[in-house]
């Protein structure tokens, strides 16, 4: 193993540089291509085998009602409406939450959404169709619908997540969780938990759960703008499963870089929403603190254990910036 | 080590482009900048027919170096064809001959021009030629007076008109152009009604009105050298006789044209193309500038030294395959672009290609009028892309129905230009219909999903993506090392296998991260 960003760098130069920030660039060549084998993107890419994944890691996924694969299996809809009532659509190797629709209850003319606006049957099967023509998809040509159980987010949110689910992002490298941050949706982004949908993004501290500041439109803001709460030193509920949750599965789906997202449910706990091969950069924004002296330490480990609990000591003590000398064993050397 | 193989590869790579330019730059003396005054043309005609087994001759007029042109190296390919030349009054002809030809078949024609200095040329005495008649003479005009017809009634007062208000003989002709164009006057249309039959518009009327009038004039089939062009259009003008020389003019006007650009093919309405035991005739004529004499001296000098140089010059090919790679030389520098704005600068735009096709359509139809058509045509077709979205079309038949409206605005467009005398026809045909389909497609998708701001910021990030790009590929400098160099094309591979490796910020991160930058001094 070598320390790629030593061999062609004399040292930060920019002040960016000197904040330790991860650019895309670096971010995809250094990381993404170094670490996420291209065979691999397809157990992120196609959440049906993700959530089959995440079954096998020991992580809880939201139940899956029904795949529709082709137009003709339209009358799958119905039946889960039916049976279900409550529910969300997306697109099996959908992107960027493109695509996504949650609906909360069934009326005699369409499915009522979670702004209280009922969908006509023949919009929401439109809109299924774009879905099962690739419109949202990664990749060209043809994609497959998922009905899946609608997450109900945890009560400590209600004052926090406007008209969605909040969730919360954490980059995982080689297994260790580096950083992480809440996304709350806004009025603004339309119940989405996008960034660049106007969502807020909240730095957690790794350590404790506890949330550091926010971020909306790259701007600092103190308040949720729906309800003007504070969107600081907010204790993220069930810290420890969460963490847990996301190192296992990133060590589990052999990726080396991945962020996974998670839904804190109400009932179930930390849920798995999904994982990305690519995930973004903004994260360093709402933490204020740059993702690459969070990353070499990790990457000049000669190796990772394979036991959780050592990997989430390594993973506090990273965050720290705590030297790792300790965790690699007697006769090991880079 | 990829790192290191891709050094060695890209230092390779510079070595030998800065290796074989040098040789031809210091030694066979290539010329570095292009000398845009050059008036050296090369002009080939392809003629294609179909035999029908009799004997065929075929005659095709040639240009002549009598007026503004000089022909310097002709050269006939006509396989099976016995080929002569032959001189007549409406001007120098090609016979090609056969005993019997059946089935298709193809000649070429190929010539280089040199334009003429008029000022060394000047002491030459050439006979005047005769106009057809003079009614300018006093015995004409007797006569005229003697036994009047409506007809000569009407030229005698168009001819007097225009002697008594002008001051010479250019003037007088400007003055004839002005009152022969004019058709609602009755003296004109007297001329029109009671004249030879083959005047049929206002060029042929104003030649026969000079003709009378004294002053030689004749009609011109020719090819405008303007630029290089695989599919130069025949053009019509007239030319008249002053002050011992032929003058090209316009037919209309009787304004002269830029004689070294005019260059004269047939006369008197001649056919270009005559003969018989052939059909299905297509004649196309291709017109490329010349690279200037040093060019043509260093590549002489290259057949002593380095006929390799030569036989691998994009010079060495036909002017109609030059004219193809003088474009599609300029897709590595697109490309190189497209990787800068994408790697370096972090420009948002739709497609990853997107910018520089925009350029390259836009090399057509010149930057404002491709801006304005680019974005009409991608309004227009947002629009009614937002109506089939409420007909809940499937995807594919909606992005087809959309690339069909496109067709048709672009039809439309061409149309209404026409109609108001603005030229965009021939050069919006190359307008990218699929990818203008493609951007209002992903355009609609972005604004649906992410807002009118974001999908507006793509589509400026594509246009000015499209700017710089479009300067780049419209360079006559660029173009001029892009065709007599083309090994620098490696040097463009090596910048874009380095940046292939670039692991540094985007220019646009660092106005994303500015925070990170002033407040976290770790």
């Amino acid at each position: 193993m070598k320390p790629l960003a030593e061999m062609l760098k004399f040292g930060p130069v920019t002040k960016l540089g000197k904040a330790g920030v991860l650019g895309m660039n670096s971010r995809n060549l250094d990381f993404i291509s170094s670490y996420n084998p291209r065979r691999f993107y397809p157990l992120v890419d196609d959440k049906v085998i993700t959530k089959k994944l995440a079954i096998e890691a020991g992580v809880t996924v939201p139940e899956l009602y029904g795949v529709i694969r082709y137009g003709g299996e339209m009358h799958i809809i119905e039946e889960v409406a039916q049976k279900h009532r409550s529910f969300v659509v997306k697109p099996a190797n959908g992107s960027g939450g493109g695509g996504i629709m949650v609906f909360n209850g069934v009326a005699k003319t369409g499915l009522r959404r979670m702004n209280g606006q009922i969908m006509a049957w023949a919009d929401v099967k439109y809109h299924l169709n774009n879905m099962l023509s690739g419109m949202f998809s990664m990749g060209d040509g043809s994609d497959e619908v998922m009905i899946e159980e609608r997450l109900v987010p945890h009560s400590a949110f209600s004052k926090l997540a406007f008209g969605g689910v909040p969730d919360v992002r954490v980059i995982v490298f080689r297994g260790v969780p580096v950083m992480a941050m809440l996304r709350l949706p806004t009025a603004e982004s339309d119940g989405k938990a996008n960034l660049h949908q106007g969502g807020i993004g909240a730095g957690i501290d790794l350590e404790t759960g506890i949330t550091t500041r926010g971020v909306q439109h790259n701007e600092s803001v103190e308040q949720h703008p729906d309800f003007e709460t504070p969107v600081r030193d907010f204790q993220v509920p069930s810290w420890p499963d969460i963490l847990e949750l996301a190192s296992r599965l990133g060590h589990h789906v052999g990726l080396g870089y991945v962020g996974v997202d998670i839904v804190i449910c109400e009932h179930k706990g930390p849920t798995l929403l999904e994982l990305n091969a690519r995930p973004g950069i903004a994260i360093q924004t709402a933490n204020l603190r740059g993702l690459r002296p969070l990353l070499l330490p990790i990457h000049k480990l000669p190796s990772i254990p394979e036991d959780v609990h050592e990997r989430l000591e390594i993973a506090k003590a990273n965050w720290k910036g705590e030297p790792l000398d300790r965790f690699i064993a007697p006769g090991e050397q880079h | 080590m990829k790192r290191t193989q891709l050094f060695i590869i890209v230092g390779a790579l510079i070595a030998a482009a800065l290796g074989i330019f040098s040789y031809k730059v210091t030694r066979l003396g290539y010329p570095v900048v292009p000398n845009l005054d050059s008036d050296t043309w090369t002009i080939e005609a392809k003629i294609s027919f179909r035999g029908r087994g009799d004997p065929v001759t075929l005659r095709l007029a040639l240009p002549h170096s009598e007026g503004p042109f000089t022909v310097v190296d002709e050269t006939f390919v006509a396989s099976g064809f016995g080929v002569e030349t032959e001189t007549e009054e409406t001007g120098r002809r090609a016979v090609f001959e056969r005993r019997a030809q059946d089935g298709n078949a193809v000649i070429f024609y190929s010539a280089k021009l040199v334009a003429v200095d008029q000022r060394y040329n000047g002491n030459a005495i050439r006979p005047a030629p005769e106009a057809i008649s003079d009614y300018r003479r006093s015995e004409r005009r007797r006569a005229i007076q003697e036994n009047a017809t409506p007809l000569l009634v009407a030229l005698d007062s168009v001819l007097s008109e225009a002697l008594e208000k002008s001051a010479g003989e250019r003037s007088f002709i400007t003055q004839l152009a002005r009152l022969s164009a004019d058709e609602t006057d009755d003296r004109i249309s007297t001329i029109i009604e009671g004249g030879p039959p083959e005047i049929t518009n206002v060029s042929d009327r104003l030649v026969f009105l000079l003709n009378a009038a004294g002053t030689p004039a004749r009609h011109v089939q020719g090819i405008i050298l303007n630029t290089d062009t695989r599919q130069a259009p025949l053009e019509t003008w007239i030319e008249y006789w002053l002050d011992g020389e032929w003058v090209s003019a316009k037919g209309t006007t009787a304004e002269p044209l830029d004689d070294s650009r005019a260059l004269p093919i047939v006369y008197d309405r001649a056919p270009i193309v005559d003969g018989d035991g052939f059909n299905r005739l297509g004649v196309s004529w291709s017109v490329a500038r010349n690279f200037e004499s040093q060019l043509s001296r260093a590549m002489e000098r290259g057949e002593e030294f380095a006929p390799w140089v030569n036989a691998t010059s994009l010079l060495s090919l036909p002017i109609d395959l030059q004219l193809v790679f003088r474009v599609l030389l300029l897709i590595p520098l697109g490309a190189l672009i497209i990787v800068i704005l994408k790697q370096v600068i972090g420009m948002p735009a739709f497609g990853t290609f997107m910018p520089v096709l925009i350029a390259l359509a836009f090399r057509e139809t010149q930057l404002i009028t491709g801006i304005t058509l680019f974005v009409g045509i991608v309004a227009v077709g947002l629009v009614l892309r937002a109506y089939f979205n409420q007909l809940q079309l499937l995807l594919v038949p909606r992005l087809a129905a959309v690339l069909i409206i496109v067709t048709f605005v672009m039809m439309f467009i061409a149309l209404a230009g026409e109609a108001m005398g603005v030229q965009t026809g021939l050069s919006i045909s190359l307008f990218p219909l699929v990818i203008i389909t493609m951007t209002i497609e992903r355009m609609s998708l972005t604004w649906e999903e992410d807002g009118a701001q974001e999908a507006i910021k793509k589509a400026l990030g594509s246009l000015a993506g499209a700017v710089p790009a479009y300067y780049i590929l419209t360079s006559e400098y660029i173009e001029h090392i892009a065709i007599v160099f083309p090994e620098l094309l490696l040097i463009v591979l090596a910048i874009v296998l380095l940046l292939g490796r670039y692991t540094g910020y985007k220019l646009t991160e660092f106005v994303r991260f500015k925070v990170l930058a002033n407040e976290a001094p770790r």
